[in-house]
């Protein structure tokens, strides 16, 4: 007798093991019948035992009462005038050893234990090709706290549809959709297949892959203001940035002395002396500025260097391909230099006044890298 | 013989399977097979002996009924005078031999 790892045809979830797996028996030895007649064997079956239970309980021997299931398969094909086909595949060597393995009793009972995770399978099943929908309609999610996808662009349609396909989902995997025959079958583990695809997918990027994305922004540094942002949808980069507590990322951070001196050559780093690093874009060429997406079209010197910090830099969004996206802003000639045009507010010229100046700020003492290289590097920093 | 035994059972009344085999058991036809019931049934139904329909049940999952059609009932009938007729002659084959 076998059994195996699938949905439980409409009405046999609560049946006990032993009564699906003589159904799953019989099932086999009928499996060069055609699936029409087949299906119509195995419906009368299983409401033949659903009788026996039923009136006898689960306890009922179905093999002593019914006969092996190859014998009742061959009287069933004898009685309905039914013969299999000629060269209809036969289970083989290898199919027949592991169902026999999974008709150990031992194996039964874990098999049915896993059984009772069917209902979760079923809503992920359902998610999954939501989030699959989400991922090829330009969807994303809006944050890991409220993993909703966004399909068509809209939290709300990906909340509506999310719901539909995971009713849908359980509705099948109860059975009261029938899936059992041809096309539906084979639609049902395609959506399956699928949904594994993509829940894997998803599982296994650090930072939920091809659907989660956060709110990212695009600033327009030709813009006299330098204020103008498109907030628009980027995907989480794999190292995060610097955020701004609207979770805006930080593109650039200058230093200014108290009397409103840029400084240069400034080394920042974290409490524990780690270094801060803005914009590690996947690119990888080491600009200081690119984002993921985002790329700036430096201006060189005379000897063809690089010159990173000749502000406002002109900045412009690529696909993930790298393909230039929309339209260049134009350089702004001899208007740019060195530095931005950033209002610097009056600073006190002593403590006292700073203090009256920032009086919400603790003062902190100064932080001291635990690397020594690193403290080496922001001693000349400073 | 099942045949016309199932025909018979479904001329008193429209039946599912189980049903019909437990009318089969009380008239003593203790000996047949619950595939053959199965078996015989959709024998028929695929020749346009039967029909089906289900009946939702409240005690369990939906219940597949079967019903005689026209050709059923002709069928039955033409049976039943068949096995009349055989019975006839093999009762009358049995007396002669037993009062030789």
């Amino acid at each position: 007798m076998a059994t195996r790892i699938s949905e439980p045809a409409d009405g046999t979830i609560n049946w006990p093991p032993q009564a699906r797996a003589y159904v799953t028996a019989v099932h086999d030895q009928l499996g060069a019948v055609e699936e029409d007649e087949r299906n119509d064997l195995l419906e009368d079956l299983r409401d033949h035992v659903a009788a026996l239970l039923q009136e006898r309980g689960n306890d009922v021997d179905l093999e002593d009462r019914l006969g092996p299931p190859a014998t009742y398969a061959a009287e069933l094909l004898d009685s309905a005038g039914l013969q299999t086909p000629r060269g209809a595949h036969r289970p083989w060597l290898w199919e027949r050893r592991i169902r026999s393995y999974l008709a150990n009793p031992r194996t039964s009972r874990i098999i049915d234990w896993l059984r009772q995770l069917l209902p979760a399978w079923w809503v992920a099943r359902g998610y999954g090709i939501a989030l699959f929908l989400a991922a090829f309609t330009g969807g994303t999610t809006p944050s890991r706290q409220l993993p909703i996808p966004w399909i068509l662009g809209n939290p709300l349609t990906g909340l509506l549809i999310s719901l539909g396909v995971i009713y849908l989902s359980v509705e099948v995997g109860t059975g009261r959709i029938d899936t059992s025959g041809g096309w539906r079958r084979l639609a049902r583990w395609a959506a399956s297949v699928v949904s594994v695809l993509t829940l894997l997918m998803v599982a296994t990027q650090p930072y939920g892959g091809v659907v989660e994305v956060e709110p990212g922004v695009f600033y327009d540094l030709d813009d006299p203001g330098g204020a103008e942002v498109f907030f628009e949808e980027q995907p989480i980069l794999e190292h995060p940035v610097l955020t701004l507590p609207g979770r805006d990322p930080v593109t650039n951070i200058y230093a200014f002395d108290r009397n409103g001196t840029p400084l240069s050559d400034v080394l920042l780093y974290d409490g524990v002396g780690n270094p801060l690093i803005l914009q590690d874009g996947p690119d990888g060429n080491g600009y200081p500025f690119d984002a993921y997406g985002l790329q700036t079209d430096y201006e060189r010197d005379a000897d063809g260097n690089l010159v990173p910090n000749l502000y406002p830099l002109t900045q412009y969004r690529t696909t993930d391909d790298g393909n230039e996206t929309g339209s260049r802003p134009e350089r702004s000639g001899d208007a740019r230099r060195p530095v931005p045009e950033v209002p610097i507010p009056p600073l006190p010229s002593n403590a006292e006044d700073a203090d009256r100046a920032a009086p919400t700020l603790t003062p902190m003492p100064p932080a001291r890298p635990t690397s020594p290289p690193l403290s080496d590097q922001r001693r000349s920093g400073e | 013989m099942l045949d016309l035994a199932v025909l018979a059972v479904l001329s008193d009344g429209d039946a599912y399977g189980y049903d019909v085999l437990r009318r089969l058991r009380e008239q003593g036809l203790d000996e047949v097979g619950d595939a053959s019931v199965y078996g015989t049934l959709r024998r028929l139904y695929r020749a346009g002996a039967l029909s089906s329909y289900v009946v939702p049940s409240d005690e369990g999952p939906n219940r597949k009924y079967y019903a005689l059609t026209d050709s059923g009932q002709t069928q039955l009938e033409h049976s039943r005078k068949v096995w009349q007729t055989f019975t006839d002659h093999m009762a009358a084959i049995l007396q002669n031999g037993a009062s030789r």
